[in-house]
């Protein structure tokens, strides 16, 4: 059998494809956080050399290939009224508050309830405390901000972009909850296809077996 | 998938009469010329029996003769017994016994096994009408029979008109037939051209006929036309291409010599497929049938030269209207080829060959455009008739329309052009779009604009964004609360003439890949001000800045251009990062005005944009994407494609499943 892929062409093995936003006032580092994410491996094809507020990265976890596309916002107050039109269709959101900033970190509740409003449980929520070199001066505690986010279903981090801290796993667990969301989804959903995000992705295919050898000498050779 | 049980149901389908409702398609019989010109039993017209009805388009044939073919009324008996003695191909609608929908039956080839006529379900569904199992879809039932004149897809072979109604000169004569109703396939109109001595004198004449006399939908005999080689002329060519397309070419009526449009073919050689496995035939025959649809262009049928593409498809190929936008990188570069149309014939036959030569993405374009000007093909019809619905007037939600018809037609196109493979699937899928862009954007631009423009103007959005602007402008960066230093004039001439690139261009790709340049110019400056670490933080104000000294408010025009007209995949890439920037910026600026609702609540022009995004979202998640295009090789029978609709994160099983049950082989 040969297969032909329709539109998204992914007729081999299983690639996701995520949209992650990051949220966060201005000043908590998330662009360095995800500059810094992108910047040690990045080795995309695209031609993007624009950097810094849209930026991919391709991963392989245990065999699964993601594709993840990251979206960085504006975080100043004025700009708070934009945040839906950058964060629909998103498969998860990164809310980064600087831990010597109490103030950074009430905006990340805002975001949470904001994004539960919006888009409920479909996304996942990762509230990272940024700046963790700068312990001394830290004006968040663990405790209360660890407790607010599984009293919200979201996950906590600890990271520092100046010393590369945490980032990895911040990025790795995120992509591993959005696999198992969108896999909770697609079984639950069957044959439907509206949830958001996922309707954009194109044909995919779970390649469980090998896929048979064509027999088509030349069947569908082209002139 | 449940087998349209016709063949059976026909000896046991009692004459149902009762459960009948006229459908809506009767109403629209025109009106009738009591007049009545009867058209010669022979079909010998003054003319000559072949004389086509060049006035007279298949559309109109099958609109008038609707009383003829559109058999509520018939139950399935009622249907073999009007077909019993037709050619292969003659079809007829009714409605189904069992449910609630009506029924396509066509007439198969003596050969094809126990039952004589196949039966198709026709499903409506708000989008249109559709054959059962078939991803075609249609605006209304014409609109299909019209395609499956033409193109076969899941039938085993395309329809055709009786004889009297194909050779109808005028619309006298066709309302004379359709007046007589279902009596029209037991009267004396309904001639057969039968394959002997009385028809031998048809075979010289039909030599003579001019590509064009061949053009008028004469049905059966439509030859084999390879619309990647618009020039293949010769016979050795004609037989190269046979080689490489013999399993299409093998259901074909005509060989390249033969003439065409001998109603009925005197049963066509089939290749036969082991009928001893088949129980249900109609179906299972189909799925044998060994080509794709639509490659039978009507224009280029028979053995004498196919006309050269029109002047207008081949503007639409030129490479300087692809390279027009196609890489806004290499704007200015020499036209490469000549503009084929316009050469002498002399050197038609040297152009051609060099159309053989040209790249695969070229000759991929050239295709898909002979295939959307021909309003014989499903995409045709599709893209035409889109042309015609948009020039007629503005529509609510119409870029919404479009969007979904380009889908629809890139994915025909795709299942139509992509078995060629010469081009990897998602280079073909970009070759289609832009190939759309060309033959459906290009011509509706300037009035899309304008309908934008007014809708814009009159809601007050233009007014609103343009009053921010300028208050922008006088504001400085600080309206934005931004510490950044305008870029330098330079750098903003950079920017604003990239920025009117996109405001002259037609494709929203294209215009996407101006607006990043334009973003990438910002960059470059931001990097010089606020250093490597800029993100959006930074970008948002000075994009913001920079549109206020622009001072282009229809970017609000393009922005909702782009975001409606896009393909929906593009839209969680880059190119759809910095258009929502855009978007947000223009929000941002139009905000300016109404100083009072930032920042706390969103203005006018972010909620209109995210309602649009809202209405956005149903079509694309019944986007046409999910299709695959599956091959298979049979032993006795050669290839057969289908092109199956498959969720998203099906699984092998899943599409094992679905291919068994679609191409129902032992």
């Amino acid at each position: 059998m040969a297969a032909g892929g329709g539109g998204g062409g992914a007729a081999a093995g299983r690639a996701y494809s995520f949209k992650v936003v990051l949220l966060g006032e201005g000043c908590v580092g998330k662009t360095s956080l995800v500059l810094r994410y992108c910047e040690n491996k990045f080795n995309d094809k695209h031609i993007t050399t624009l950097q810094a507020s849209f930026l991919t990265k391709k991963l392989n976890i245990g065999g699964k290939r993601v594709n993840l596309a990251i979206w960085d916002t504006a975080g100043q107050e004025r700009f708070h009224a934009l945040g839906p039109i950058y964060y629909r269709d998103s498969n998860g959101a990164i809310l980064v508050y600087d831990i010597t900033d109490e103030d950074s970190f009430q905006k990340v509740k805002n975001w949470v309830k904001e994004l539960r409003k919006m888009l409920g449980n479909e996304i996942c929520l990762c509230i990272v405390g940024n700046k963790i070199d700068l312990e001394k001066e830290r004006h968040v505690s663990i405790q209360e901000a660890e407790s607010y986010a599984e009293s919200v279903g979201a996950k906590h981090y600890h990271t520092s972009a100046k010393q590369n801290k945490g980032i990895e796993e911040l990025f790795l667990d995120l992509c591993k909850r959005m696999i198992e969301t969108a896999q909770v989804d697609e079984r639950a959903k069957g044959n439907g296809s509206s949830q958001p995000g996922a309707a954009r992705r194109g044909v995919q295919i779970i390649d469980d077996e090998p896929q048979a050898q064509s027999g088509g000498g030349g069947c569908c050779s082209s002139g | 998938m449940e087998t349209p049980g016709e063949p059976g149901a026909g000896p046991f389908g009692a004459p149902s009469l009762t459960s009948f409702a006229p459908g809506h398609l009767e109403s629209e019989k025109p009106a009738q010329d009591p007049l009545y010109d009867v058209p010669d039993a022979g079909g010998g017209q003054a003319g000559g029996p072949q004389r086509p009805g060049r006035t007279v388009s298949l559309r109109e044939r099958l609109l008038l003769t609707r009383p003829v073919w559109l058999q509520l009324r018939a139950n399935a008996a009622a249907a073999l017994h009007a077909l019993r003695t037709e050619p292969p191909g003659t079809f007829l609608v009714r409605k189904s016994n069992t449910r609630q929908c009506q029924v396509l039956c066509v007439r198969l080839p003596e050969a094809s096994g126990p039952s004589f006529v196949s039966s198709h379900y026709i499903q409506e569904s708000p989008g249109g009408v559709s054959l059962e199992s078939s991803e075609l879809v249609f605006r209304d039932l014409v609109q299909l029979i019209c395609a499956y004149c033409h193109a076969r897809d899941i039938l085993l072979l395309p329809l055709q008109l009786p004889r009297a109604i194909r050779l109808a000169a005028t619309h006298k004569e066709l309302e004379a037939i359709s007046h007589l109703g279902i009596e029209f396939w037991s009267s004396s109109l309904n001639t057969k051209a039968q394959p002997g001595p009385s028809d031998g004198p048809l075979l010289p004449r039909l030599k003579s006929r001019s590509p064009q006399e061949l053009d008028q939908g004469t049905g059966a005999a439509l030859c084999f036309f390879n619309p990647l080689f618009p020039g293949d002329l010769g016979p050795t060519k004609r037989e190269k291409f046979k080689t490489s397309f013999k399993v299409r070419v093998s259901t074909e009526t005509s060989s390249p010599l033969s003439p065409p449009a001998v109603p009925p073919p005197p049963v066509p050689v089939l290749p036969r497929a082991a009928p001893n496995q088949t129980e249900r035939l109609p179906p299972r025959q189909l799925l044998r049938r060994e080509s794709s649809v639509g490659y039978r262009v009507p224009g280029g049928a028979g053995p004498s030269l196919p006309p050269l593409p029109s002047l207008q498809e081949v503007d639409c190929c030129s490479p300087s209207s692809s390279e027009e936008e196609g890489a806004p990188g290499s704007q200015g570069s020499p036209v490469t080829s000549p503009r084929l149309g316009r050469r002498p014939p002399l050197l038609r036959s040297m152009s051609a060959a060099f159309c053989s030569l040209l790249a695969p993405e070229r000759q991929v374009g050239r295709a898909a455009a002979a295939l959307m000007h021909d309003r014989h093909t499903a995409v045709g019809q599709l893209v035409q008739d889109l042309l015609t619905q948009v020039r007629a007037g503005p529509e609510p939600r119409e870029l919404q329309g479009i969007r979904e018809a380009l889908s629809r037609a890139r994915a025909m196109l795709s299942a139509e052009l992509g078995p060629e493979k010469l081009l990897p699937p998602e280079r073909l899928e970009c070759v289609l779009e832009k190939s759309l862009h060309r033959s459906v954007l290009k011509p509706l631009r300037p009035i899309l604009a304008a309908r934008l423009r007014r809708r814009l103007s009159a809601n007050g959005s233009l007014g609103c964004l343009a009053e921010g602007l300028r208050l922008a402008r006088a504001q400085g960066p600080r309206a934005f609360g931004s510490h950044l230093s305008l870029p330098s004039p330079v750098e903003m001439e950079q920017v604003r003439q990239k920025l009117l690139q996109l405001l002259r261009a037609y494709s929203p790709s294209a215009q996407v890949k101006w607006l990043l340049q334009a973003c990438k110019l910002l960059y470059t400056a931001l990097r010089t001000h606020a250093g490597e670490g800029a993100g959006a933080d930074e970008f948002l104000p000075l994009l913001s800045i920079v549109l206020a000294q622009c001072n282009l408010p229809e970017l609000l025009l393009e922005a909702e251009y782009m975001s409606e007209l896009l393909e929906p995949a593009l839209l969680t890439g880059e190119g759809g990062y910095y258009l929502t920037t855009l978007s947000a910026s223009l929000a941002l600026l139009s905000s300016l005005g109404q100083a009072h609702t930032l920042p706390l609540s969103p203005s006018q022009e972010l909620q209109r944009s995210l309602s649009l995004w809202e209405q956005r979202r149903l079509p694309a998640s019944h986007s046409f994407q999910h299709l695959l295009r599956v091959a298979y090789q049979d032993p006795s029978s050669g290839c057969t494609s289908k092109t199956l609709a498959v969720p998203p994160g099906a699984s092998i099983a899943t599409l094992n499943q679905l291919c068994a049950t679609k191409f129902r082989e032992g």
